[in-house]
């Protein structure tokens, strides 16, 4: 599809009405009688001419905003050159009325509702406002097929099964609808759709409703724009008549065009300002809306016939692609939160792990300990029988004297059994708040974590 | 005899004419040497820092050895590209706020492309300029930085300041509108604040567009002055044409005005409908995320600076911020320019750069 190539097609069209509305008022000053006017004919033509030179060195060396500088620049000259010439002549008149003693207010009604007429003449002319449904059926379906041509253009460098494929049909289809249309004029407009293609007819009837409203509002629109074109004439004529009252000519064509620019935009502005128009704009701008959505399900439509990607179904996709990016960040983020806790259950994991550490050393030390208190016990037992068996004292003496030391030794044992049992009940005892702790720290961590995501 | 007003003979008209044309041409001639790379976004050295998504913050290059210790942030709108505070070399707002000593950071808020069409006002707030400080924080190791937000990015930049206010330092806003409101401002009138739907019906315009393009703001913008914005200037450039300088700072401005950005859909939507048409920011109404904004949350020092001739953010519309905020230091300063005229106003960046510099000294 060739965007550009369309823009240019709407913008000439443009431009079209627009030279028609100046042509049309050119074409008044030029049969009315006035006096010689130094907004001559010849001048604007030699204007013309020169601009047009100008314009043609730009495009050889164009430049996209010089260009664009340029081009606004002498559109708008040529609009105000022309809009003066027409102010200059009715001031001429009207002038020559005043001189007089004449009724100057009427002269300056009449070039009013002249230029007023003009507008309305021209907006009516350009937009076709007051055609019939069946008229507008037609141009409705005009438009869409000039606007889907690009499409079926494109189509023909497309595979065989493509161009074999619905382009053509679409294009049947529409002048199908157009003579149905014509048969039945308006009365198929609100009513239910039958048939195999009675979601496309909807759509395309859903389209034609949402584009008469939009042609309708323009057209109301338009025409307030023209009336305040008009009153913008009247303060102009006013504007100039105050100047003279005051003795304050004007001396320049410079100083002329602020008069015009200052009046003119207070004459919009104060328009612009109000309720009524404020509505009027909302209403064209959501009726243009409204035309657009119409549109894209119509083409959505088409596109999806030929399998091929839809705004909706993108739209769609980048929705997605946003959440998961959103969802991503969150959990970055809530990860980086935890980080320096996580830290601190290192440390602590640390610590835990050298208390323990300190702990199996100690056991292992108890249990060497015990190991030892079994050896002694076992030597003891040896040494009392190897004492009572060579030792020769009366075996009651030996064996109290020995009784009593292994007694004693057997007491030491034991107190240093029972030491070691309470060693190891103090070890265990000990242990068991670090475990706690450390389950107590690994929910809590489990928890933030859970909150952060 | 009542005198004819229009006192311009034929061979005056001519003369006339034939000057303009002249110039017209000299004009055309400097024009057409213009290249569009000739037209520079921007003028003082920086450097990206940080990008996230489509956002980029850049850090400027200091011009003198010792920069103040706490910079500043700069937030601008959504709706025109940053470079107008930095336009042209002698009407740079942060050339002369480099040039004052301060070390100054800007977030480019990038060209946002369909696929950004769902980011919301959240995204902007709590994740961009969030990020964005965070950045500037952790690399100067601060706790708090300055933060200025002019137009659209000023609103933005209370809104975080409401909602992160143990980030920020001093807090100065420029030519920012709070009060959407205001009947003054056409702009406010036409975004719906006396009619609210019937005057732009926000969601089609969403369903329709998705984002909203640049030129549909471009339009509404100069449609404030049709005439002013639409002819005279350009006539008057046409007499100022053959004079090179002035013509590149003319194409400057012009580059600046039509560069537009799309708004993703979403983020206008809400900003539109929450802080144009129901004025929710000044009643402690808006939501950000999930969070609600009360800018009595604003405690530090706070600037505000807005132009006495605004027709895009009248003075009321910035003035109520004093009401609102619970800041011990409030201070409101004006002058004598319109909305553009802050940045690229030669008398008022004179005046501009030095009241904000002072300031931040002063509370240091």
């Amino acid at each position: 599809m060739n965007w550009n190539e369309q823009a240019d097609t709407m913008m000439k069209a443009w431009m079209e009405g627009q030279k028609k509305i100046w042509g049309n008022w050119y074409d008044v000053t030029q049969t009315t009688q006035s006096p010689p006017s130094f907004f001559s004919a010849e001048i604007v033509s030699q204007w013309q001419k020169m601009a047009a030179k100008n314009i043609e060195a730009w495009v050889a060396n164009s430049d996209p905003t010089a260009k664009d500088v340029a081009q606004r620049i002498l559109s708008a000259q040529e609009t105000m050159i022309r809009f003066f010439e027409f102010s200059a002549n009715a001031w001429q008149n009207i002038a020559a009325k005043m001189e007089a003693g004449e009724d100057w207010q009427a002269a300056l009604t009449s070039y009013t509702e002249d230029l007023r007429q003009q507008m309305a003449e021209a907006v009516d002319q350009v937009y076709k406002g007051s055609g019939s449904s069946a008229e507008m059926w037609s141009l409705y379906m005009d438009q869409f097929e000039k606007f889907s041509q690009p499409w079926l253009d494109s189509w023909k460098q497309a595979p065989d099964q493509v161009k074999e494929g619905n382009g053509t049909a679409f294009l049947e289809l529409t002048k199908l609808y157009r003579d149905t249309y014509d048969q039945t004029i308006g009365r198929l407009l609100s009513a239910p759709q039958v048939g195999q293609h009675r979601e496309l007819n909807e759509k395309l009837l859903a389209g034609f409703q949402a584009w008469q409203n939009y042609q309708q509002t323009n057209f109301e629109y338009q025409t307030v724009l023209a009336d305040a074109w008009v009153k913008a004439f009247e303060a102009l004529q006013k504007e100039l008549i105050a100047h003279s009252e005051k003795k304050e000519p004007i001396e320049s064509l410079e100083q002329l065009a602020n008069v015009w620019y200052n009046t003119a935009d207070t004459v919009f502005v104060e328009l612009f300002e109000s309720d009524p128009y404020i509505e009027l704009q909302g209403q064209l701008l959501n009726t243009t809306m409204a035309y657009q959505i119409h549109r894209r399900e119509i083409f959505e439509l088409f596109l999806k016939m030929n399998d091929l990607p839809t705004r909706t179904e993108m739209d769609d996709a980048h929705r997605r692609s946003y959440e998961q990016r959103k969802q991503i960040k969150a959990l970055k983020k809530a990860i980086a939160k935890g980080t320096p806790a996580t830290t601190d259950d290192s440390e602590t994991v640390k610590s835990l792990r050298q208390e323990v550490k300190n702990l199996t050393q100690q056991v292992a030390t108890l249990t060497k300990a015990q190991e030892d208190v079994e050896i002694l016990r076992a030597e003891l037992k040896n040494l009392s029988e190897t004492v009572s068996s060579i030792s020769g004292l009366p075996e009651g003496e030996q064996l109290s004297e020995v009784a009593s030391s292994v007694t004693e030794a057997q007491e030491n044992v034991e107190a240093l059994r029972k030491e070691v049992k309470s060693l190891a009940q103090a070890v265990a005892e000990s242990s068991k708040p670090k475990r706690r702790k450390r389950a107590s720290a690994a929910k809590k961590a489990a928890q933030e974590s859970e909150e952060g995501g | 005899m009542i005198p004819f007003p229009v006192q311009i003979s034929y061979e005056d008209a001519v003369k006339e004419i034939a000057q303009f044309n002249q110039k017209m041409i000299a004009g055309v001639e400097k024009l057409g040497q213009f290249k569009e790379g000739d037209i520079p976004a921007g003028v003082s050295e920086r450097e990206a820092v940080y990008k996230e998504d489509k956002v980029t913050l850049y850090h400027y290059t200091p011009l003198v050895d010792d920069p103040f210790p706490v910079p500043i942030l700069i937030s601008y709108a959504l709706v025109n590209r940053p470079y107008m505070a930095d336009l042209q070399e002698n009407r740079s707002l942060i050339r002369n706020l480099l040039n004052l000593g301060m070390d100054i950071y800007l977030i480019d808020w990038g060209y946002p492309t369909r696929a950004d069409r769902w980011l919301t006002l959240d995204d902007y707030i709590n994740e961009y300029i969030d990020s964005c400080v965070d950045f500037i924080c952790e690399r100067h190791n601060l706790d708090q930085i300055n933060l200025l937000g002019i137009c659209q990015g000023g609103t933005f930049s209370l809104c975080y300041t409401a909602l992160h206010p143990e980030k920020i330092k001093n807090l100065i806003t420029m030519v920012t509108p709070i009060d959407f409101h205001v009947k003054e401002g056409l702009l406010n009138r036409w975004a719906g604040c006396t009619l609210e739907t019937p005057s732009i019906d926000v969601d089609i315009v969403v369903e329709a567009l998705g984002n909203v393009p640049g030129d549909f703001m471009n339009v509404g913008f100069l449609m404030l002055r049709p005439f002013q914005l639409g002819i005279q200037k350009y006539i008057g450039f046409l007499n100022s044409m053959d004079d090179e300088k002035r013509l590149a700072n003319f194409l400057r401005m012009e580059k600046w005005i039509f560069d537009s950005p799309d708004q993703a859909g979403e983020a206008w939507r809400q900003f539109m409908k929450d802080f144009y048409q129901q004025n929710k920011l000044i009643k402690g109404e808006v939501e950000i995320g999930d969070q609600q904004v009360d800018l009595g949350n604003i405690t530090m020092p706070v600037l505000n600076l807005y132009a006495d001739y605004d027709h895009l953010v009248p003075p009321p519309s910035s003035i109520v911020l004093k009401d609102l905020v619970k800041s011990e230091d409030y201070t409101a300063q004006s002058f004598p320019t319109g909305h553009i005229g802050m940045y690229v106003s030669g008398k008022v960046q004179r005046d501009l750069p030095p009241t904000i510099v002072d300031w931040i000294k002063e509370r240091a």
